[in-house]
């Protein structure tokens, strides 16, 4: 299929320079090459890459999402607010996706209806959802009935053989390009994000695929924290919190790889950066190393982006024509 | 000639009504700021007598003046139509900066100069990057803050440092004069200027039109791409220095001071461009924003309210701050989009078009 | 006389396109010179050359005695060349002398000196008294009316101590009939005062008023200058000169077999861009709307198709009235618009030509109401990419990647995928070569042996060439209603120029 050369091009130069890394780190550190630790990189990477995965629709309907985090953090708390009161655990997922649902549509509604603009509402949506976490125990962890209640499976347990966090990693991003790939839903982002006159002028309904975008990234943020909280065995307002940068990473290195925003153009970015944070990690690199060469990384990539890429990194916050109206008569 | 037909005479009453109630409604939302924080003084003092005196309001005023430091140049990149995600993260780095050096036996003075020259770096990169080679400001600054965020930590391992001895600085931020704090006298002046040039130079103008339409200042040769470079070195430095002072004052440097900075930076911007310049953030709004913020923690946390309550107000305070500020003014971005065209192409000119998406 | 601007054999090329060939001009000072001359005749890409936002392949300019080099719109102005576009940049929240005054509020234009408001009131207050104004320039620029606004932007333009030579680019598009006489007062007095106004129009009527002589532009070239007073006010001399021989592009035949009404309009108004317009299309007939600029035949277009909602009148499809709220209204009833810009209006350029064929009816290649049969969305569409000859026929391809023309083809390619009933085409050609054209125009001919087609375009004899039947706009008013056959071209364009709205067909 000829549409696949031009993307088998930059897909060769990720693996090319992934191996590198990969080498590298297992030279410096056999506990690397460990198939536990394998295993790890896979798993730490499930509520970092989820979350990634609900920023990618908002990228691609060239929007931005900076408060995601902070409703992540007040989705796992709701979780945890439920488990504590005794739910059982489906119920308490349950509210805790469904508050990042519909968190996401209030942002959606503002920025798509009303026209407010999209980083500042967000982030100030974000900030009362965040203050909103503090309600259920006035900012302290809640723990309680996590041993009993079964949550913490959703960490340890396994399917098939395989963590389930990572087999909710796969699934998710499996749903998530299947979505953006294979049904005229996909179809509609990509067009939404790339040319919104154009879409309107299609019949598409770009400002239910605006609304959705947000919900679909708060609402994925939100099962990414209480993921985290499974992990961690307790629910704190600080989850989810620092699922900014590397989502942003993920999803722009992604983009600078392939061209465009995509679910798979997203996993790898994840795998990437998970990759390095974990062989920093073995290598008993402070963990704060991390944010900086992620940083870094994502610099580079901008840099060195050749100035036609450097475009399409500007046209993910300039979408290609935005204004009503404006014929040439 | 004149340009007025002769409208009817109800006509005219209908429009000086119209006027008066939008300009009574302006006058409120422009004084609101004032209004609202008299309005919290005073129940706050109700509530806790304590909040009323004399050493209270100098540490609320003190700890509002190191915010108000930092918040200087992420109020000018803000009205220009750009954004900053990484003031707070600067001046976490320049705190580190400054403790390390120092406590590495050089003079507290020459410590705090290398700080904010590495604030000043920062703000380099983020502007040749924004300014000069045009990529969008959230990512370049999302990943300069992430960047000086993780060197801050780097530099403590981990954790805070604690100063051996902060000298000159150390009695600068944390010194007073006749029972003012010095940092605050300083903070007072410093806006003042900072006002004086937002207002009365024509930089300062060019800043707020940046915002509005920055293709007719490109046409009528503005250089717009240096005024965006210069916001952001400015704002590198002010968030620098303030970080300084900061480390002064806690007699340490923190890495991880960051979190609460960044929402109340914004927060204090967005109110603050309620008021005065209405929908534009502006020096003296940003100023009041802080003020009330810090008398708002100040206060809560005297009267002993939880720590949710203090959280939601503040993003209440924002959000409603944008709304007004998005609805009642003159914000004329969504989302930071910018048209920075080169030369036009002429109708049907696709070839120009076309070389924007080949590789 | 004093010559304020001369140009000579002035050439600029686009890619393969000759947008000026070899044009002389010549502006004396204290007059008023009209160009004229019909989209894409060059008369826009010559005065972007003279202003500074275009540059000049050949050719040289001499603007008062002295030659000199435009490199940028700031360059322009210093040589004393000032320019009003047709919609002007300014800033709406600014008040009316910060606008006048942008980027030089201080000598020099430098950044770190006073701003000082007060003084710049002064100066925009004396400057209009010198040109006779008396404007309101305190008052901020969202708060003025359209000839206000206009005013700003020419006192911005006179603003320049050194100014020689005054372009205003369709200054009357938005302004009322008494509004304009306040225009030309002030344009009366800038004559006066020895500044040479380049005057481009589309509205013969104030060609006559206002001008002293004209040159009508053809095919990147001018074909003719004369003093105004020796032309025919009745506009026929002009529209010859405007439209030159027929090119002797080849139209396909017209074979009309009109059925069924699909689409009317009853008196259909949109706000001040047009009013009471009336037309019905049947299948199997073209219906040819021609306008120029500023007759409100963008707005017509947006109407028909859902994107603005009329403020009067109303839409009848197949006999039905109907609202259109959107245009995937106007999709379900059958009608689909192939825009005026292709690029900013019908394309998603990065994807392939297969995505943005099937973008406007991606239920028909779709199962369980979202699951794409992509095999199916990739052989209809490189049917269709057949049908309407793209070349390259590679439909992976991104759409961007096509020329102009092959460009046009897929966004009528997307058209037919929709299945519509009634096919709107606005603008079709431009920025298409002559190869393409023939193709789109054979297509339009055999959509409109099953369908409603309308031809909305400034191309006077496209819109002549394609149609069964014609109308004309003039200032949002339709003065032609005719079968084409009954009318010559040349009326047309009067029709489209000067507006005689008495010329309607029995």
């Amino acid at each position: 299929m000829k549409s696949l050369s031009p993307r088998l091009v930059p897909l060769t130069i990720f693996v090319a320079i992934y191996a590198i890394i990969f080498v590298v780190f297992a030279s410096m550190s056999s506990a690397f090459i460990r198939p536990t630790n394998i295993v790890e990189i896979l798993r730490g990477m499930s509520a970092n890459g989820i979350a990634a995965l609900g920023l990618t629709f908002v990228i691609i309907t060239r929007q931005s999402d900076m408060g995601f985090p902070w409703v992540a953090s007040l989705g796992a708390m709701t979780m945890g607010h439920f488990i504590a009161s005794g739910y059982d655990v489906p119920v308490a997922i349950f509210m805790g996706v469904l508050v990042g649902l519909a968190w996401g549509a209030v942002n959606g509604i503002a920025i798509g209806l009303f026209k407010l603009p999209d980083m500042i509402t967000t982030i100030a949506t974000g900030s009362i959802a965040f203050a909103l976490g503090y309600l259920y125990s006035n900012g302290d962890s809640i723990y309680d009935n996590f041993m009993t209640s079964g949550i913490l499976r959703l960490n340890d347990a396994r399917f098939l053989g395989v963590r389930l966090p990572i087999v909710l990693l796969a699934a998710f991003f499996l749903v998530g390009w299947f979505i953006l790939d294979r049904t005229r839903f996909g179809r509609a982002f990509y067009a939404t994000g790339e040319n919104r006159r154009s879409a309107r002028l299609s019949g598409i309904p770009v400002q239910i695929y605006v609304i959705v975008a947000f919900c679909l990234c708060s609402a994925f943020a939100s099962f990414g924290a209480i993921l985290s909280s499974a992990s961690a065995g307790m629910a704190d307002v600080r989850t989810g919190i620092n699922f900014l940068m590397p989502a942003y990473v993920s999803v722009f290195l992604g983009n600078a790889m392939f061209g465009r925003p995509s679910a798979g153009a997203t996993l790898l970015g994840a795998l990437f950066t998970e990759t390095m944070i974990d062989g920093f990690t073995v290598l008993n690199v402070p963990f704060y190393y991390g944010d900086a060469i992620e940083s870094v990384v994502l610099v580079l990539a901008l840099l060195s982006s050749k100035p036609e890429l450097r475009d399409a990194f500007r046209g993910l916050f300039i979408p290609a024509r935005s204004m009503v109206g404006g014929g040439r008569l | 000639m004149t340009m007025t037909n002769e409208p009817s005479r109800t006509r005219i009453l209908l429009h000086f009504l119209r006027q008066g109630v939008s300009g009574a409604l302006h006058a409120a939302m422009r004084g609101s700021l004032v209004v609202l924080l008299v309005l919290m003084c005073i129940v706050l003092g109700v509530m806790e007598p304590a909040f009323v005196s004399l050493a209270n309001a100098v540490d609320v005023w003190r700890t509002a003046s190191v915010a108000a430091i930092m918040y200087v140049g992420v109020t000018w990149v803000i009205a220009s139509g750009e954004i900053d995600v990484c003031f707070m993260d600067v001046a976490a780095l320049a705190g580190m900066v400054f403790a390390v050096v120092a406590n590495a036996h050089f003079s507290p003075l020459f410590a705090a100069t290398l700080a904010i020259v590495v604030g000043l770096g920062i703000g380099l990169c983020n502007g040749v990057m924004v300014g000069l080679l045009g990529f969008p400001s959230l990512i370049v600054t999302i990943a300069s803050g992430t960047f000086a965020h993780s060197v801050a930590t780097i530099l403590g391992h981990g954790q805070p440092l604690y100063l051996d001895s902060s000298g000159v600085v150390g009695s600068f931020a944390n010194g007073a004069v006749a029972g003012m704090p010095l940092i605050g006298i300083v903070a007072v002046l410093f806006y003042a200027l900072s006002w004086f040039v937002q207002e009365r130079l024509v930089i300062g103008h060019h800043v707020y039109v940046l915002a509005q339409n920055s293709m007719a200042l490109r046409q009528v040769g503005v250089r717009t791409q240096w005024i965006r470079f210069g916001l952001f070195v400015v704002s590198g430095v002010m968030s620098a220095a303030a970080g300084v002072v900061l480390a002064g004052t806690l007699n340490s440097g923190n890495p991880m001071i960051g979190g609460s900075f960044f929402l109340d930076g914004l927060t204090a911007v967005f109110l603050g461009a309620t008021v005065i310049r209405l929908g534009q953030p502006n020096i003296i709004g940003t100023g009041l924003g802080v003020i009330i913020l810090a008398v708002l923690v100040n206060g809560l946390a005297l009267v002993g309210a939880p720590n949710f309550a203090r959280e939601i107000v503040k993003g209440v305070l924002l959000l409603l701050g944008v709304i007004v500020a998005v609805k009642g003014g003159a914000l004329r971005w969504t989302g930071f989009q910018r048209l920075r065209a080169g030369e036009p192409a002429p109708a049907g000119d696709d070839q120009a078009k076309l070389r924007r998406f080949t590789a | 006389m004093e010559i304020a601007l001369s140009a000579r054999g002035i050439c600029k090329r686009f890619a393969a396109i000759d947008a000026l060939r070899d044009v002389d001009f010549d502006l004396r000072a204290g007059e008023v010179h009209a160009l004229l001359g019909v989209n894409g005749a060059g008369k826009s890409v010559f005065v972007k050359i003279l202003s500074g936002l275009l540059r000049k392949d050949a050719g040289q300019i001499v603007v008062a005695g002295a030659e000199i080099e435009i490199g940028d719109p700031h360059q322009a102005e210093l040589s004393g060349i000032a320019s009003v576009q047709q919609r002007p940049e300014l800033v709406d929240d600014l008040l009316g002398y910060e606008n006048i005054y942008l980027g030089h509020e201080a000598p020099g234009g430098a950044e770190f000196q006073s701003f000082d408001r007060g003084a710049l009131e002064r100066r925009a207050l004396s400057l209009s008294e010198r040109v006779g104004l008396k404007v309101d320039v305190a008052r901020p620029l969202r708060a003025m009316t359209a000839i206000e606004r206009e005013l700003i932007a020419i006192l911005q333009a006179l603003s320049s101590e050194t100014i020689r030579v005054l372009i205003l680019d369709e200054p009357t598009s938005v302004l009322t009939e008494a509004e304009k006489g306040v225009l030309f007062s002030l344009i009366r007095n800038v004559k006066a005062k020895g500044v040479g106004v380049i005057y481009i129009t589309h509205r013969l009527d104030e060609v006559f008023e206002i001008a002293d002589r004209f040159t009508v532009f053809r095919g990147g070239r001018v074909v003719a200058t004369d003093v105004v007073g020796r032309v025919n006010r009745s506009g026929e001399r002009i529209a010859e000169l405007m439209l030159g021989a027929s090119l002797g592009e080849v139209y396909p035949a017209k074979v009309t077999r009109p059925g069924d009404v699909l689409l009317s309009a009853e008196s259909i108004s949109y706000g001040g861009a047009f009013t009471d317009v009336s037309f019905a299309v049947r299948r199997g007939e073209v219906l040819g709307i021609f306008g120029l600029l500023g007759s409100g035949l963008d707005e017509l277009s947006k109407v028909m198709y859902g994107d603005l909602s009329p403020s009067d009148g109303r839409l009848l499809v197949k006999g039905d009235a109907v609202r259109l709220r959107n245009p995937k209204a106007a999709l379900r009833r059958g009608i689909f618009m192939v825009p005026g810009d292709r690029w900013a209006e019908g394309l998603t350029p990065t994807q392939d030509v297969a995505f943005n064929i099937t973008l406007a009816n991606l239920s028909r290649v779709s199962l369980f109401g979202g699951l794409l049969r992509r095999r199916l969305a990739r052989k209809t569409s490189a049917k269709l990419a057949a049908l309407v000859d793209l070349q390259p026929p590679d439909t992976w391809r991104a759409a961007a990647t096509f020329s102009g023309g092959n460009q046009q083809k897929v966004v009528i390619a997307k058209g037919l995928f929709t299945e519509a009933e009634i096919y709107i085409f606005v603008e079709p050609t431009v920025g298409v070569d002559i190869g393409a054209r023939a193709k789109i125009y054979a297509l339009i001919r055999e959509l409109a042996a099953t369908s409603a087609v309308v031809v909305m375009s400034s191309d006077c004899d496209e819109v002549f060439g394609l149609s069964d039947v014609i109308l004309a706009l003039h200032k949002g008013r339709l003065t032609l209603d005719a079968p084409t056959a009954q009318v010559s071209r040349e009326e047309v364009m009067v029709a489209g120029l000067v507006g005689q709205a008495g010329r309607q067909a029995l």
